[in-house]
């Protein structure tokens, strides 16, 4: 299997995660995620692997153009030929599922909801007053 | 979709894997067909085929295994009611269009 093609696989769909909103969506399977293509399908899931006990690890799982399985690789697969494989899956899936499940709009639309009430600066934000040495 | 959304419901699982097998085939078959099909509107069929695919998967499973975990039939239900909105206004445009 080239493990290879699979790294570069995940680190684009990392990339056009954060240019998409739409990308994934839910599935009949709690935890479980799908981005679809003209021909084929990706799912993303977290379940118990064999990497190290009490650890799940992520599932990354190809499906042809009528639904069978034809490829899947988990992160300590993808550790041989990825530096900080664990890392990328788990961000990768942390946000197909926020996409998925519509955090990003809802966390908008309450936002938009509650206007400024109750704004506070952002830490480490700084007045255009402060910082400055001019006496005006 | 509103049969298998009905069968869901009733908890006919014997029945199902055979019609989600029988949609999956009709939406590939559409895919085959239209070949002036766009890029989302191809992905939004394959959604479709893999969501069908899937679920036939886990029915099967629970068949295979009653005591495992029983399938969620309004997660199911909803997924089907996403994919029917998406499809039912794919089909629109493309009569829209003369196709």
């Amino acid at each position: 299997m080239s493990y290879e093609k699979m790294a570069a696989l995940v680190t684009r769909l990392a990339n056009v995660t954060e240019q998409r909103t739409d990308l994934w969506e839910r599935t009949s399977e709690d935890g479980v995620f799908q981005a679809s293509f003209p021909t084929y399908a990706v799912r993303i899931d977290q379940r118990p692997g064999d990497s190290y006990q009490n650890e799940s690890d992520i599932f990354v799982r190809i499906f042809d153009d009528d639904g069978t399985l034809i490829e899947e690789v988990s992160d300590s697969d993808l550790s041989r030929v990825m530096n900080g494989a664990y890392v990328v899956l788990v961000r990768l899936y942390e946000a197909a599922r926020r996409q998925a499940m519509g955090v990003e709009a809802a966390l908008d639309s309450i936002l938009e909801a509650l206007g400024g009430e109750g704004e506070v600066d952002p830490p480490g934000a700084v007045d255009a007053d402060e910082g400055t040495d001019l006496p005006f | 979709m509103a049969e298998v959304k009905r069968l869901h419901r009733l908890e006919t699982w014997q029945l199902l894997p055979e019609r989600y097998d029988v949609l999956r085939r009709s939406l590939i078959r559409i895919k085959a067909s239209g070949p002036s099909l766009t890029e989302v509107q191809l992905s939004q069929i394959q959604s479709a085929i893999q969501h069908f695919a899937s679920m036939e998967k886990q029915v099967e499973k629970y068949l295979a295994a009653p005591d495992g975990p029983k399938p969620s039939v309004p997660r199911m239900n909803g997924i089907i009611t996403t994919q029917l909105d998406t499809l039912t206004e794919l089909m629109s445009a493309l009569r829209a269009r003369g196709d």
